[in-house]
């Protein structure tokens, strides 16, 4: 995994100078307004950085928000790519030179659908809920090189709710806009945070497939993304070396189950 | 021309929704749909369904809904031929791969986009009608104005949930079961675990709650039809593949009645309450109106320490014949000589009418009606038919 091909979420403008030392130069970062889960940044702050600047606009858009986004548009210039979770965002960026990703959540999974969209588009993300062989026969497959992540949490769930907000004032609680959600009398957690584009949960283990990376053709990859909403650089670092880092394997092992037998 | 969209776990299921008013129907086949572990249809199964609802001019539509791993697309090819040359009249989709392979097959089948795909504005509804699809199933989030935005700007004939069920995710947005589980949600393996209950900490690990509750009431959008229809809305879903033949056919009455009034203009408040109060009776989880007219709030979510859930023992019967003056019933729940109970169906807004005699198959006197689907019989002149319900008597209008 060389430091040219990844790319990092990132949640902390401070970190930059750090990463570039590396070599990282590729960062991701959730827009103001059109994201949801992770630390956001106003458009203002990201135009003058010296760095390859990618927006990950992950929400479903209703009419007044795809709108809103639109008057951006002609700022957009300086962005070095868009991952885009709302298919009518495709629709009103198509005609621009703004470089696409797809990034449809948990739709991603598929060789058929991503060729499909990579007729389209720059690139797609594959999404976390695959299996090591999966991911090498999507990679195979598939007519570009793609993103893939290698480490960080998943978003398990999105909600247009407010879900935090409306428990807690439900049962007269201070509001607080985040925090962890054991599933009782199961070793489940997540990782919750609300913002006014509603509800994320994400699965409370972090998913680490560095390790895997000598079975995955690099050819085949655009970018290795880090995805945790509380990334630090000491975390990256770690991972870089190759340190032990606490984490798990959820679904690179494992199938989900299609249908239940019997 | 506005449609009651029905859905159909079986067979048998379909017969009663057709029989109580439903415009069309949805199910699964026994691969490529939501409800993986529902019975569905077999590919035998389908073409009867659809020359029954075709012979009563009405349509079919199945779902081809879950997102495909690679291992998936197995015969996929061969099931959308079969359901093309059988004449199916549409498929409900949300994977783009089954979009791009009914282009390819050139098939007649309409597509459907599946509220699976989240669609809040036209841009979306734009690009998905450039890949042929016919009809939006709006994702549940949808607001009035986002309605009237996309019925205007792509002119699709518009499919949203009326009644029944409500993710507290947006829909194709969840993989807690597959966590939780190791069931896939996006392959109809949803286990509910937005259901379920969990311990809230805050992010230095301090207990808030261990009682926290995540899940919205059920959907019931039956106040607010009219505006519906005047937003641009074509298709009114219900929502419940694994529901009983009881709870479909008393929606369905309901909306059927609703939509039936609307059109000649004889829908007054004592009918919209009498109907309320039917609806809500039949759910066993509070429901309310959610979003299109109002975004919802901590109102219209559900905490099981405050939650009156019914266990439902309203179904007395379902009627299998008439004839002769003897009404023949299969039994559901326990009634007896004395009770007050109400028929309804397609030609019976609702019947009161108190037991005063009931005999067994053999034309034997009893007093109770104790053993689950026994045969009973009822001596009197009453207008019910084949598939009318009988129920305890709820409210009069």
């Amino acid at each position: 995994m060389k430091n040219n091909k990844i790319l990092i979420y990132l949640n902390n403008l401070e970190d930059i100078a750090k990463y570039k030392e590396i070599g990282i130069t590729n960062f991701l970062f959730a827009l103001e307004d059109f994201s949801i889960g992770y630390q956001t940044f106003k458009l203002n702050e990201l135009a003058n950085l010296d760095i390859n600047v990618y927006l990950n606009i992950n929400i479903i858009m209703d009419t007044k928000k795809i709108a809103k986004f639109k008057k951006l548009i002609n700022k957009l210039t300086f962005v070095k790519g868009i991952f885009f979770e709302d298919v009518g965002l495709y629709n009103i960026l198509k005609k621009t030179k703004i470089p696409l990703i797809w990034n449809q959540a948990h739709f991603v999974i598929n060789s058929k659908s991503i060729n499909f969209w990579l007729e389209r588009v720059e690139s797609a993300s594959l999404a976390n809920e695959l299996t090591i062989d999966e991911i090498k026969y999507i990679l195979n497959n598939a007519n570009k090189s793609l993103i893939m992540s290698v480490y960080g949490l998943n978003i398990a769930m999105y909600s247009r709710r407010y879900l935090l907000s409306y428990f807690n004032k439900y049962n007269n609680l201070k509001i607080i806009k985040n925090g962890f959600l054991n599933v009782n009398n199961q070793d489940n957690s997540f990782y919750i945070i609300e913002n006014k584009n509603g509800t994320a949960l994400f699965y409370n283990k972090a998913f680490n497939y560095i390790p895997y990376l000598n079975e995955i053709d690099d050819q085949k990859i655009k970018f290795y993304l880090i995805n945790h909403p509380h990334i630090n650089f000491e975390i990256v670092n770690d991972l870089i070396n190759h340190k032990e880092v606490i984490s798990e394997e959820k679904f690179l092992k494992t199938k989900t189950i299609y249908k239940l037998e019997g | 021309m506005i449609e009651l969209l029905a859905p159909a776990g079986d067979i048998k299921k379909l017969k009663i929704a057709l029989h109580y008013g439903a415009d069309a129907i949805y199910f699964g086949g026994q691969n490529f749909g939501l409800r993986a572990n529902a019975k569905n249809f077999s590919n035998e199964e389908i073409k009867e369904a659809v020359n029954l609802a075709h012979s009563l001019n009405k349509k079919v539509y199945v779902t081809v809904n879950i997102i495909f791993h690679d291992e998936n697309f197995k015969d996929l090819e061969n099931y959308l031929r079969y359901l093309d040359n059988i004449n199916v009249d549409a498929i409900m989709v949300s994977d783009v791969a089954v979009l791009d392979i009914c282009n390819k097959l050139n098939l007649k089948l309409k597509r459907f986009i599946s509220t699976q795909a989240s669609i809040l504005n036209k841009e979306a509804a734009l690009f998905y009608k450039e890949l042929g699809a016919s009809r939006i199933v709006l994702a549940r989030e949808a607001m009035k104005e986002d309605v009237i935005s996309i019925k205007k700007a792509s002119h699709l004939s518009l499919e949203t949930f009326v009644h029944g069920a409500m993710c507290t995710s947006f829909s194709g947005r969840c993989i807690l079961s597959n966590y939780c589980t190791n069931r896939d949600s996006n392959r109809g393996g949803c286990a509910q675990v937005c259901r379920w209950n969990f311990s809230f900490f805050d992010l230095d690990n301090n207990l808030i709650s261990d009682n926290f509750w995540m899940s919205p009431k059920d959907l019931n959008m039956s106040t607010s039809i009219i505006d519906m229809i005047d937003s641009g809305i074509d298709s009114f879903k219900i929502e419940g593949r694994m529901r009983s033949i009881y709870y479909i056919a008393t929606i369905l009455h309901v909306y059927r009645n609703i939509f039936d009034k609307i059109s000649t203009n004889t829908l007054n408040k004592s009918y919209t309450n009498y109907y309320l109060n039917v609806l809500k009776r039949c759910a066993n989880r509070e429901t309310a109106p959610q979003f299109f007219n109002k975004f919802p709030d901590e109102n219209d979510q559900y905490y099981l320490e405050n939650r009156d859930e019914v266990s439902n023992q309203d179904f007395l019967g379902i009627v299998l014949e008439n004839k002769k003056g003897i009404i023949t019933i299969e039994q559901r729940n326990y009634f007896k000589l004395g009770d007050i109970v109400q028929f309804f169906g397609p030609n019976i807004e609702m019947l009161n009418y108190k037991i005063d005699q009931i005999y067994n198959e053999k034309m034997e006197s009893i007093e109770v009606a104790n053993h689950p689907q026994m045969i009973i019989k009822i001596k009197a002149n009453l207008p019910v038919s084949k598939f009318d319900m009988m129920r305890c008597k709820l409210f009069d209008i």
